[in-house]
C-alpha cells in the first residue's frame, strides 16, 4: 500500500496522545486519593521512643535575629543566574540542532532550493519549541512564556520582512516579496506548530506534567505495538486455515480477543520500559523537568515526522533523527558545561493541610524555584501529591506497592532519611524529597527532617487551634532552634495570637530565660493569588542564615 | 477518620498481595488495550456515520495521494486515444457505451469481490465477460486487483480504482465524456458491494458511491439505498431481494436513460 505512512503514524500517535491526557488525569487523581487514604491510616505498630533517640534535636540554644533583606538575595540571584543561563543556552542549541535536521528534511521533501532566506525562515519556524520548553526548565510561568512566544513570532516577522525587502529592493530579486514571505512564514508556523503547541499547553498543566512524560512513553510503546499486532492479525488472515478457523466466530470479537491477549506482553514491555526510565531517573541521568521537555520534543519531532512521511513514506521516520540530534546536544552540553555553584541549602516545607490550590501555588512559586539553590524536603500530603510524583512513586503506585514507600518502622525512617537526595541533577537543580507517613508516624518523620534541613518555610494561612499538627511542628521548630531560619507565611486567616503564644510558651520552657525567650520571628503576609507576595517570600528565604 | 492498620502482611498475605498486584496489572493493561480498541473501532464508526449524513466531504475519506499518482500515470492517454477530435459522438453509440461502461465497472467490482471465494472457472468466466465488454467500448480489459491482505481488501480496491493501473477510467473519460470515468468507478464500487449487501453485512464504499454517483450524474434515489444500513434489518433473503432490486433499477436506468 502506498502512502499510508502519514495516516498510520498520525493516527497511532494521536491515539497515544489522546489516551495520555485521559490516563494521566485519571492516574493523578487516583494517586492523590490513594496518598490521602494511606495518610489517614495508622502503622499498626506501637510508637516507641527509638524515634526520639534516633533523631535528637539539632541544638538546644536559641538565637533570635533581625531580618535585613537585600544583599543576600542579590548574591543568591548571582549564584542561580549562571545555572539558568547554562540551561537556556544548552537547550537553545539543542533545539537549533533538531530544527536544522527538520529543515533539511522538509526542504528536501518540498523539493525546494536551499536559498539562505528560505533556510532561515524554515529553521526559525522549527525553532519555536525552544520557547515553551524553557518554561519548566527555568520555572517560568506560562503567561510569560506566551508573551515570549508572541515576541518570538514578531522577531521572525521583522527579520524576514527586512531580509526580503533588502533582496527585493536592493538586490532586485523579484521573487523575494516581503509580504508573501512573511505570510508564508506565518502559514508554515501555524501548520507545524498548532497541534504540538496545543498538546504542550494541555500537558503543561502543573497537575499533569509530573506524570505525562512517563505515561506518554508507555502509551507510545503500547500504541505502536498495537500497530504491529494489528498488522500481524491482517497478515494471518491471508492463510486460509487461519481465516476459516477464526471467522467461524464473530470477526470483531476475535480481533478484540487477539488485541487483549497481545496486550499482555506489550504491557509487560511497557512496564519494563517504565522501570528502565525510572531507574535512569534514580541514577540522576536526568531531572523531572528534563524528562518533561524530552517528552515534548518527542511529540514535536514525531508530528513533523508524520508530515514529511507524506513525501518520504516510511522514510519519513528519518525525522526522528531530529530528536537524536537534540538529545545528543543536551547530553554533550551538560557534560561540557558543568554546574559550578555553592552547596545545597536544604529547605523544609511545612503547611496547614487541606488547601490544595493555595499550597500548590506557594510550592510552584517558591518551592520549585528554590530547587536551583537547594533540595526541598516535605512530608507527603494529598495537597501536593499531584505536583510531586516522581517516576519511582508512579511505578510503586501502579504496581500496588505505594504502601512500601510509607515509613513504618524506625529503621524505615532512618533509611528514608539516609536516602534523601541532596545532589544536583544534570540540569543543576536539586530534587524534592517527599516522605510518606502514616498518621501515627509523621511526627517522628518531622523530627528527622528538621535535622536534615537548613531552612524552613511554614505556610500558616488558616492556622487555628484545631491544627494540633501545626502546633506540634511549631514546638519542634523551637526545640530544634530553627526559628531564626524559618519564614512563616501568614494572612488574615492566621491566628497570629495563637502562633505567638505557642512559640513564646515553648521558648520559655526551653530557654528558662526571659531574655533568650524574647520572640523574634520572620513572617510574610501573603494573599493567596499575589505573585509579588510569593516573590517576596522567595527572596526572604535567601536572607535567612544557614 | 479511617484508622486502618498498615502493618506488613505475613506469608499468606504476601501471596494475596501478589495476586492482587497481578490482577491490577491485568486491569491496567486491559483498560489501556480496551481504550485503544475503542478508539480503533469508535473513530471509523464516527467517521462512517458522519460521512453517511454528509457532515464530512467524501473527498476526505478517499485515498487522494494515489489519485494524483494515477492521473500522472495516465496523462498521455488522451493523446493516444484521440477519438474525441473527430467531433461529437453519435448519441445512440454514447447511450450504448454508457450502459456497457456501467456493466464493465459492475462486473469488475463483483469479480474483485469474489476473487477469494470463487472457483478458477468462475473467475475465468468473469474475466472473459470483462474482456468482451471492454472490447465493445474499445478500452483495455481491466484486470481485477491482486489483493495483498484479505482483511484490507476494501481499502486495497479503493486504492486500485484511484490508481487506475490500466488507465481504463482515463481512456473512457478521454474517449467519451468525463462522466464515463466516474461511471466506470461507480459501477466497480457497486459491483464490489453486492456480496456485502446480499449477506446483509452493511454499507461499504459509502464515500465512493456518493462521490462517483454524483460526478457520473446518476440520480441520487438510485444509489442512496446502497449507502445506507438497512434499518428494518432484513434477513438474508430480504437483503438479496433488496440488493437485486437496486441493481435492476440501476440497470434499467442505464438501458433507458439518454446520455
Amino acid at each position: 500500500m502506498t502512502n499510508q505512512a502519514p495516516g498510520i503514524l498520525g493516527i497511532y500517535f494521536a491515539n497515544a496522545i489522546l489516551l495520555t491526557v485521559v490516563a494521566s488525569t485519571i492516574l493523578v487523581f487516583w494517586y492523590r486519593w490513594t496518598v490521602a487514604r494511606s495518610m489517614r491510616r495508622t502503622s499498626g505498630l506501637a510508637v516507641d521512643d527509638a524515634w526520639a533517640d534516633e533523631f535528637p534535636p539539632a541544638t538546644t540554644g536559641l538565637r533570635g535575629r533581625t531580618v535585613i533583606q537585600g544583599p543576600e538575595t542579590q548574591r543568591a540571584i548571582h549564584e542561580v543566574t549562571p545555572l539558568r543561563l547554562r540551561l537556556a543556552v544548552i537547550y537553545g542549541l539543542a533545539g537549533l540542532a533538531a530544527a536544522a535536521v527538520l529543515t533539511i528534511l522538509s526542504l528536501v521533501a518540498l523539493g525546494s532550493e536551499f536559498r539562505a532566506i528560505r533556510v532561515f525562515a524554515v529553521c526559525y519556524t522549527f525553532c519555536w519549541p525552544i520557547i515553551p520548553t524553557l518554561a519548566p526548565l527555568l520555572v517560568i510561568p506560562l503567561r510569560r512564556i506566551l508573551v515570549a512566544f508572541i515576541g518570538y513570532v514578531f522577531v521572525g516577522v521583522v527579520i524576514i520582512s527586512i531580509w526580503s525587502a533588502v533582496s527585493h529592493f536592493l538586490l532586485h530579486r523579484i521573487s523575494a516579496s516581503p509580504y508573501e514571505n512573511v505570510v508564508s512564514f506565518l502559514e508554515l508556523l501555524a501548520l507545524y506548530a498548532w497541534l504540538p503547541f496545543l498538546i504542550i499547553c494541555i500537558t503543561s498543566n502543573r497537575r499533569l506534567r509530573a506524570i505525562v512524560p512517563l505515561v506518554l512513553a508507555g502509551l507510545l510503546v503500547f500504541s505502536f505495538s498495537n500497530l504491529l499486532v494489528q498488522t500481524a492479525f491482517i497478515a494471518a488472515l491471508d492463510y486460509p486455515i487461519v481465516r476459516q478457523t477464526l471467522l467461524r466466530f464473530d470477526g470483531r470479537l476475535i480481533y478484540a480477543l487477539w488485541m487483549l491477549i497481545a496486550a499482555l506482553p506489550v504491557g509487560y514491555a511497557c512496564w519494563l520500559g517504565l522501570r528502565w526510565l525510572s531507574g535512569r531517573f534514580e541514577r540522576k541521568a536526568f531531572s523531572d523537568a528534563q524528562l518533561l521537555v524530552d517528552a515534548w520534543w518527542l511529540i514535536i519531532v514525531f508530528h513533523q515526522t508524520a508530515i514529511v512521511s507524506s513525501d518520504f513514506g516510511w522514510g519519513g521516520l528519518l525525522g526522528l533523527l531530529a530528536f537524536v540530534a537534540y538529545r545528543l546536544v543536551v547530553a554533550l552540553g551538560l557534560a561540557a558545561w558543568s554546574a559550578r555553584s555553592p552547596g545545597n541549602r536544604r529547605l523544609l516545607l511545612l503547611r496547614v493541610f487541606g488547601f490544595q490550590r493555595r499550597t500548590e501555588r506557594l510550592f510552584d512559586s517558591v518551592g520549585q524555584r528554590w530547587r536551583f539553590t537547594g533540595s526541598v524536603n516535605m512530608i507527603a500530603g494529598a495537597d501536593l501529591a499531584m505536583r510531586t510524583i516522581y517516576p519511582r512513586d508512579l511505578i510503586s503506585f501502579v504496581s500496588g506497592r505505594l504502601r512500601r514507600s510509607f515509613v513504618l518502622r524506625t529503621e524505615d525512617l532512618a533509611e528514608r532519611v539516609r536516602q534523601l537526595d541532596e545532589r544536583r541533577d544534570p540540569d543543576g537543580r536539586f530534587r524534592l524529597n517527599n516522605v510518606f507517613c502514616y498518621e501515627d508516624r509523621w511526627r517522628s518523620a518531622l523530627t528527622a527532617l528538621l535535622g536534615k534541613s537548613d531552612l524552613v518555610l511554614m505556610d500558616l494561612r488558616s492556622f487555628s487551634a484545631s491544627n494540633s499538627g501545626c502546633i506540634f511542628e511549631l514546638r519542634q521548630l523551637v526545640e530544634n532552634a530553627l526559628l531564626s531560619r524559618t519564614i512563616f507565611v501568614v494572612d488574615d486567616t492566621t491566628d497570629v495570637r495563637l502562633l505567638e503564644s505557642t512559640l513564646s510558651d515553648e521558648k520559655r520552657q526551653v530557654a528558662q530565660d526571659d531574655d533568650a525567650a524574647r520572640l523574634r520571628i520572620t513572617t510574610e503576609f501573603v494573599k493567596s493569588h499575589s505573585t509579588s507576595d510569593l516573590n517576596r517570600v522567595y527572596n526572604a528565604l535567601y536572607e535567612l542564615p544557614t | 477518620m479511617n484508622r486502618l492498620s498498615a502493618a506488613r502482611p505475613g506469608r499468606g498475605g504476601e501471596f494475596l498481595a501478589r495476586l492482587l498486584r497481578g490482577m491490577l496489572f491485568l486491569a491496567i493493561v486491559w483498560s489501556i488495550a480496551g481504550a485503544f480498541l475503542a478508539l480503533q473501532v469508535g473513530t471509523p464508526w464516527l467517521v462512517d456515520n458522519a460521512l453517511k449524513v454528509g457532515w464530512i466531504p467524501e473527498e476526505l475519506a478517499m485515498p487522494g495521494g494515489v489519485r494524483t499518482e494515477g492521473a500522472a500515470q495516465c496523462v498521455d492517454v488522451g493523446a493516444e486515444s484521440g477519438v474525441r477530435t473527430s467531433g461529437p459522438i453519435d448519441p445512440s453509440i454514447l447511450h450504448q457505451a454508457r450502459y456497457l461502461t456501467w456493466r464493465l465497472g459492475r462486473d469488475l467490482g463483483f469479480a474483485a469481490a469474489v476473487a477469494g471465494t470463487a472457483s478458477d472457472e468462475q473467475i475465468q468466466s468473469l474475466q472473459r465477460g470483462l474482456a468482451t465488454l471492454a472490447e465493445a467500448i474499445a478500452v483495455p480489459a481491466p484486470l481485477p486487483p491482486k489483493i495483498q491482505h484479505l482483511a484490507n481488501a476494501l481499502h486495497e480496491f479503493e486504492v486500485y480504482l484511484e490508481q487506475d493501473p490500466q488507465c481504463v477510467a482515463a481512456r473512457l473519460t478521454s474517449k467519451y465524456e468525463p462522466s464515463f470515468g466516474y461511471l466506470y468507478k461507480f459501477g466497480a464500487v457497486i459491483g464490489h458491494s453486492i456480496p456485502f449487501r446480499v449477506n446483509n453485512i452493511g454499507a461499504v464504499f459509502v464515500p465512493q458511491i456518493r462521490r462517483y454517483g454524483q460526478l457520473a450524474g446518476i440520480p441520487e434515489v438510485l444509489w442512496l439505498p446502497m449507502t445506507q444500513d438497512w434499518p428494518d434489518n432484513p434477513n438474508r433473503t430480504d437483503a438479496q431481494q433488496k440488493t437485486y432490486s437496486i441493481l435492476t433499477r440501476l440497470d434499467q436506468h442505464f438501458k433507458e436513460a439518454n446520455p
